[in-house]
Parts: structure tokens; sequence; C-alpha cells
């Protein structure tokens, strides 16, 4: 009887750690899904992926100082802001990059010292202190579920991860754009010759990936709390490892690489909680040295 | 024979693949409905051209006119919105399925107008429609070559310019495919066919001959069958 009741404890704290694994993974699947989106279409490393989060974490911060206090709205002013940005700056940048020997090294280079400018300005206008967003979900009681307490702010922002991720889905697989965007990720020179504009929906693609970084960003303090201008590097080391362990280059990837990150990273908490800081790097190592193109890669990408 | 409506006027066409120059002056015209194939061997600068001609390569000299207009300071696809095809040697996009393929064809068509044009081709191509969700990738030689050129007719261009349309195809397919052409021959589309095969003369009326970049015939087919020097030269033919 002791013993039944010992196992009834251990399989509610492994159905815990699965299932918020799954709500932080689903975070992280929105999170890293701008730069599987760059890199699948443009071939670039993003590497101020992160950066761009912390932007959105910002705009979000703004806009709730000047008494904004819904994360909706916040949401919406992303999209337009990061959305406007992204499509402006790839012109000057885009088609340079796209159209260079070697687009992959070069876009690391740049992107390198963009994320260095963005921390840079970021600092001086918000100071080096993390500041804490207070939306009003992360004061609601936790929702019970088989005698375990989920933090609703976690459910919302799977939530709206959820649904951005599926709109981005739809857009990808239910839209003469995105079958465009898909071509260009197939074979850039044949979408052009088909009668794409590849740099107009390179431009789109370009905004798309940076205003999904953007809404992670809006989201983060209900998932990793306090927001700081230096969190973008950390978080684009996470979010090449959920694209690497999904696969570079396919945007389903990061869904299905978001949740196995989302999942180990829980169960490493609930059980070696000391050791779960290392879990997004052995991933990597784990997926570069047994399938280097990812769980759902076929060919063998560069970068 | 002169084309009296050209859709296509090339004059002194010079252009360079990377550092190289590959095309030397080439002047070209292909009249409304036509069917003129270019011939040379590999290297001759045959895809250049088609690149070319397309906006894929940019020209270095020498001016380009589409139906009397110029293009040369045009995108690729805004040649492609003015009447042109242009089919690559791979013709279609692998990792889309068949059906989205037949979209990108008639990108710049209304829904209604798109949709019927691909419900067309499906009843001329009854294999497409049977293969519609799979993956062009997935397809045989043949049917690849079939998908291609139904790509290509979707937006009913004036010319389509064609890259080695027999690449890849065994002798069997190479002749289905010049039938298919023949088929579809209702004068509104002029075809303009990069090839190496000597089989696709049967399909035109008139043909160029390029060879180190520069154009060495310029003539009827039957002319070129009464040419003993290009027939040795080129084609080993006694």
């Amino acid at each position: 009887m002791q013993t039944f009741r010992v196992e009834g404890r251990l399989l509610r704290i492994l159905f815990y750690a699965i299932i918020s694994g799954m709500l932080f993974g689903l975070f992280f699947a929105l999170m890293s899904l701008g730069l599987n989106l760059l890199f699948g279409v443009m071939r670039m490393v993003n590497l101020a992926h992160g950066d761009f989060v912390m932007v959105g974490a910002f705009i979000a911060y703004v806009a709730y100082t000047h008494g904004i206090l819904s994360p909706w709205l916040g949401l919406a002013l992303v999209i337009v802001i990061l959305g406007g940005l992204g499509f402006v700056l790839y012109f000057p940048i885009g088609p340079r990059l796209t159209g260079s020997y070697d687009p992959e090294m070069l876009s690391l280079i740049l992107f390198f010292g963009v994320s260095q400018i963005l921390e840079a300005l970021a600092v001086m206008v918000f100071g080096n202190n993390p500041v804490a967003v207070g939306y009003h979900v992360l004061t609601v009681k936790p929702v019970n579920l088989l005698g375990q307490a989920y933090q609703p702010s976690w459910i919302l922002a799977a939530g709206v991860s959820v649904i951005v991720i599926l709109a981005v889905y739809g857009y990808l697989y239910h839209t003469r754009l995105g079958y465009a965007t898909r071509a260009i990720m197939g074979d850039r020179e044949e979408s052009e010759s088909t009668g794409i504009n590849v740099h107009r929906v390179s431009a789109i693609v370009f905004a798309l990936g940076l205003v999904t970084a953007g809404l992670a960003g809006v989201l983060s303090p209900l998932v990793i709390g306090s927001i700081y201008p230096t969190m973008g590097l950390g978080l684009t080391i996470t979010a090449f490892a959920v694209v690497i362990i999904g696969s570079l280059g396919n945007p389903l990837g990061s869904i299905l690489g978001g949740l196995i990150y989302g999942i180990s990273l829980m169960l490493m908490e609930t059980y070696l909680s000391t050791w779960s800081t290392m879990v997004p790097y052995v991933l990597l190592l784990l997926i570069l040295l047994l399938r280097p193109t990812g769980l759902l890669g076929k060919g063998v990408r560069r970068a | 024979m002169r084309p009296t409506q050209p859709v296509l006027q090339v004059k002194n066409l010079s252009a360079r693949y990377g550092v190289m120059q590959v095309l030397w002056d080439v002047t070209l015209e292909i009249g409304s409905g036509e069917r003129v194939v270019l011939l040379g061997s590999n290297g001759a600068g045959k895809t250049t051209l088609l690149k070319t001609l397309c906006g894929l390569v940019p020209a270095m000299h020498g001016t380009i006119l589409l139906q009397q207009q110029p293009v040369d300071a045009l995108r690729v696809d805004q040649r492609i919105r003015r009447g042109l095809a242009f089919v690559s040697e791979l013709g279609m996009i692998p990792t889309l399925t068949v059906e989205e393929n037949l979209v990108l064809g008639g990108y710049y068509l209304s829904n209604a107008i798109r949709h019927t044009r691909i419900a067309e081709m499906y009843q001329k191509f009854p294999d497409l429609w049977r293969q519609r969700r799979w993956a062009a990738g997935s397809l045989s030689g043949g049917q690849r070559k079939m998908l291609a050129v139904a790509k290509a007719l979707i937006a009913r261009p004036t010319l389509i310019i064609m890259d080695e349309p027999s690449s890849g195809l065994s002798p069997l397919l190479v002749q289905e495919l010049i039938a298919i052409l023949r088929q579809l021959d209702d004068g509104s589309t002029a075809f303009f066919i990069a090839e190496q095969n000597i089989k696709f003369l049967d399909l035109a009326t008139r043909a160029y001959v390029l060879e180190g970049g520069r154009l060495r015939f310029t003539g009827t087919v039957a002319e070129l069958h009464a040419d003993n020097t290009l027939r040795t030269a080129y084609f080993g033919l006694r």
C-alpha cells in the first residue's frame, strides 16, 4: 500500500514535469521559429535573434510602464514595430547577403554586430538591472490539475505561442505567399525563374522572423521572469539548440525541438535541478553527434 | 522565313557568368507562335543565354525586347509578368507538391482564373491530377517534365524558354515529350528550346547554333539539315 502511494506521487511528478515541459517548450518553439525561418529562406544565421526577443520584451515593458497593462496590446505593438522594422531593414542588408559568396558566414558576423549594438542601446536606455513586467496574469492563482499546480502565466504564454505557430503554419502551407516562401527554402534560383519576387518574399519573412521573436519577448516575463538588456545571448543559444534539435531550415522542426527542449529541461529541473542549465548544450551535442541534420532533417545542411 | 510579329528580339547581347565572359554579340529573333531550337554542345553558353534573357544573369551589353518593349532593366518576375516563361532543367520546386508548383506557375493570376487553368492542366495531364498531393521531387523523370511544361503553360505565356528539356530522360521519354509539345501547338505560344539533342529539330521551323558563346548558324531547320559543315562538326553526321 505504502509503495503504491509513493509510486502514485512519483507518477504525478513525472506528469507535472511533462505537462509543464510542454507549456515551456511551446514558448521556446515560438521563440526560435524566426531563427529557423530566416535561415531556411535566406541562409541567414541571425546571431542577434535573442536580442530581437529582448527588444520585444522591452517594447512590452515600455508599454506597460506607460499604462498599457494588457499583454495583448504589447503583442499588437510588437507586430507593428518589429514587422515594419524588419521589412524596411531587409532591403539594405538582405539582397547583399543573399547575393554574396557565403551568406551564412557573412550574416553571422553582421548579426553579431547588430546584437552588440542592440544590447548596448538597451543598456543605455534601460540600465543594467533586471526589470519586471507585472502582468495581471502573474498574480492569478495556479491552476490545479491531478493534484499539481500549473502557473496560469505559463498556460497563457503557451496558448499564445500555439496560436502564433498555427498562424505561421497556415501562412506557409495554405497561402500562395507561403508556397512562394517554401519554394525559396527549397530552391532559390528555381523560385526566381518561376517568377517569384524573391526579395519581396524574403523581406516579408524577415519581418515575420523579427515579429515572432518580438512576440516571444512580450511573453517572456510570463515564462522566464524579469527581463534585462543582456538576456539576448542566452536566448540566442537556446534558440540555436531548439532549431538544431528539430532541423535547421525547417520551421516545423522548431516545434518538435521546442517540445523536446522544454520537456527535457523540466525533467532535469524535477529530478536533477542543479544540472538543468546544461540541458540545451547536452541536447545540442547529442543531436550533432547522432543526427547532424536534426530530427526532421533530410539532407546535410551547412552552417 | 522571317517572323513578322517578333515576341523576342535580341541585339548584340553579351554576358558573363561569374568573371568569365561566355556570350559575345548574340543577335536573334523569335516570331509569335514560332518554334525555334538553339543547338550547342556543353559549355557553348546556351544556359547563360537563356538565363540572360530571363534576367537571372545580368547582360553586359546589348538589348532584349519582349513584344517590342525593352526589358533590360526589368527583374525576372517583371519579365515573367510580361508573358515570358522559363523552364529550367529542373523545371519545378522538388520540395513542393505538384499542385503547389502549379499554383506558383500562375502566381500572378486571379484565384478564379488560376483555378480554372490548373483544372485544364489536370485534364491535359491526368498523371499530375493523380499525384497532385505528392512532392514534385518524388515524380519520375517524365512526369517532372510534364509538370514543368504544365507549370509554364498556366500563365498562358507568349514565349516559353526551355533549357535542355531532354536532360535525364530516356530516348523513349524524349519522343513522348516531343509528341506532347507538338500536341500543345495552338499557335499562341512561341517556344525557344535550348538542346543538344537534334531530335528536337523535328519540332522546330528554325534553328540557331551556338558555339563558344557566338552564334554560328542562323536559318531554317531545312537549311541546317543541308549544311554539311555543321552536320559534321556538331552532330558527327555524314
